[in-house]
């Protein structure tokens, strides 16, 4: 039906013939799809999921605790016997669902031995266990861009609950010293590597994936998601200014980021040609100078440091801006427009400080966006798109 | 594919189920091969004890020779005597592998907080410390509420079976009402 809408609203326009619009119409009705039984079953199931779940739930303390890990441990058997029966067979779509299903389902046992038998250690050991088991079998099994992303979000949740285990390693590595634990785990420059890290991580990871044909997608997503991390990375780097003191220790946390960056560039190399790789190199490139930039310390938050910090944060998402009309990314050249738009904006509001809520100041405000807006469209328009398929 | 693929797979498939079957296989042996000392728990904030479905508590020992001790990791050694509350005395700086004193019946590694003033001294086992000397006690939510009414109005009513092995490493291997198991 919708289909059907955009064909006419599209034959109207004169961009495609009366023929053509037949054929579509022809297709559609021949191709229906009734979403209302779809939700009908939906429905259906999602109830008797929830009822089984509060029969479960209400007699939980009487069923006995062999019972309860007995029946788990079978479910994820039966899942995995399901992923390898439809990898089998070929039924893409049922294997992806029964390989995220299992992804949780091992999470749940893990959570189910940690409450019986009364685990205590912290919740990062857990999250660890449970990405070591499930990414070999995600690996092989799963090939979606939704799996990916799922993955994708476990992973980066789990490197965030695992800070404390960062900085303990950094210490043993030798690259901060013994008896600073607790400072740099509250410190502006430790956040700034810690969101750095993981963007590198995922780069080298998107670029592995990628080179197994059937995934390549997923590992084009990991990719985009990774360098989504990494402009934000970068920004948060840039707006937020780190207190001075401890400048060995930034200094070798610095290298660390240049280690990575490395890396990461040197996977995005290997794993990618022409135009992708001119671009991701580029953007890792600025992202990591910009990084670098956020890092020096501001003295006591003054008006040329703020001003200094704003003038950085515009230029990167300016140049970001820049890569992305040169590369055909439309999307991206669009969000760096926006972002840039709203920090000139903030800039504005800030510049007026306390007239910020006069009449006068939300109708320049208001000028100021119309303008953005207008500057945008034009611009935007000017991009030309990527074609269809094309990588990234 | 491949016949290597398809191995590989079958690998990856079963290596979530054995990993689970093999963590509480690891527990049941754990418990098997432990000892059991049961140690009242109390609250160490009566207002709040609860913490989602975790009752946050301190074990009761009874310290001989005084709560007054370098606050270090070590152990307690359990004092002979078979009194609701376990006797113990703190060894600083205790390591597995250490000699034990000829009266210690247990040793329990940890961390201890000594007390002062009206605050009393803590002692968790390595692994169960939450910090402070504070431990987490999973408990039914339908029964949360009446843990808590009976860990503040009475006590040592509540009390848990910790699995201590020959090194020290214990472990909760139950928890006991007046006496009585609670379901796992």
């Amino acid at each position: 039906m919708i289909g059907e809408h955009f064909a006419r609203r599209w034959n109207e326009a004169g961009v495609i013939d009366d023929a053509a619009l037949q054929r579509i119409v022809a297709w559609e009705n021949a191709n229906r799809r009734p979403i209302w039984l779809w939700a009908v079953a939906g429905m259906g199931a999602l109830a008797i999921g929830l009822g089984l779940l509060a029969v479960v739930g209400a007699n939980w303390e009487t069923i006995p605790f062999w019972l309860k890990l007995a029946v788990d441990i079978g479910l994820n058997a039966l899942c995995a016997a399901a992923v390898f029966v439809f990898w089998q067979r070929g039924l893409a779509g049922p294997r992806e669902i029964a390989a995220l299903l299992l992804f949780a389902l091992v999470l749940s046992g893990i959570a189910l031995i940690g409450q019986i038998y009364q685990l205590q250690s912290a919740p990062w050991r857990a999250l660890v266990f449970w990405l070591a088991i499930c990414t070999p079998f995600l690996a092989l099994a799963s090939t979606t861009r939704l799996v990916g992303a799922l993955w994708f979000a476990s992973a980066v949740t789990t490197w965030f609950v695992a800070s404390d285990l960062v900085v303990d390693l950094l210490t043993y590595v030798g690259v901060l010293r013994g008896g600073e634990r607790t400072w740099w785990l509250a410190s502006v420059v430790f956040l700034k590597l810690l969101t750095w890290l993981p963007a590198c991580l995922f780069i080298v990871l998107g670029c592995a994936r990628r080179l197994w044909l059937p995934a390549r997608a997923q590992g084009d997503l990991l990719l985009q998601l990774a360098f989504a991390g990494m402009i934000v990375a970068t920004s948060l780097s840039i707006a937020f200014a780190a207190s001075e003191g401890h400048i060995a220790g930034t200094l070798a946390l610095t290298a660390v980021a240049a280690t990575a960056a490395l890396g990461a560039g040197a996977a995005l190399w290997f794993a990618t040609d022409g135009t992708m790789r001119r671009a991701t190199l580029a953007l890792l490139g600025l992202s990591f100078a910009a990084w670098i930039a956020g890092l020096l310390p501001s003295s006591g938050g003054t008006l040329a440091h703020d001003v200094l910090r704003s003038l950085l944060f515009i230029l990167y998402w300016a140049a970001i801006g820049w890569m992305a009309a040169r590369a055909g990314w439309r999307g991206l050249f669009g969000i760096a427009f926006t972002v840039i738009g709203f920090r000139l904006l903030i800039l504005y509001f800030e510049a007026i400080g306390g007239l910020s809520a006069t009449g006068l100041s939300l109708i320049g405000g208001g000028v100021l966006c119309l303008g953005l807006a207008y500057v945008g469209w034009r611009l935007t328009r000017g991009v030309p798109r990527r074609p269809a398929g094309a990588p990234l | 594919m491949s016949r290597t693929f398809t191995v590989a797979l079958i690998a990856t498939l079963v290596l979530p189920v054995l990993a689970l079957a093999a963590l509480v296989g690891q527990q049941e042996y754990l418990i098997a091969n432990a000892r059991i000392l049961n140690v009242p728990l109390v609250g160490y904030d009566p207002r709040d004890l609860l913490r989602g479905q975790y009752i946050a508590g301190q074990f009761d020992w009874d310290w001989a020779g005084g709560p007054s001790f370098p606050q270090s990791d070590g152990a307690v050694c359990v004092l002979q005597g078979d009194a609701p509350k376990p006797r113990v005395r703190f060894i600083a700086g205790w390591k597995a592998g250490d000699p034990a004193d000829s009266d210690c019946r247990m040793i329990v590694a940890g961390r201890g907080e000594p007390g002062r003033g009206s605050v009393p001294a803590r002692f968790a086992p390595t692994g169960l410390d939450q910090g402070n000397g504070t431990v987490h006690i999973f408990v039914p939510e339908d029964r949360a509420s009446d843990l808590e009414r009976l860990i503040r109005d009475r006590p040592g009513a509540l009390t848990v079976d910790l699995a201590v092995r020959a090194n020290g490493r214990a472990t909760i291997a139950g928890l006991r009402v007046n006496g009585q198991r609670l379901g796992r």
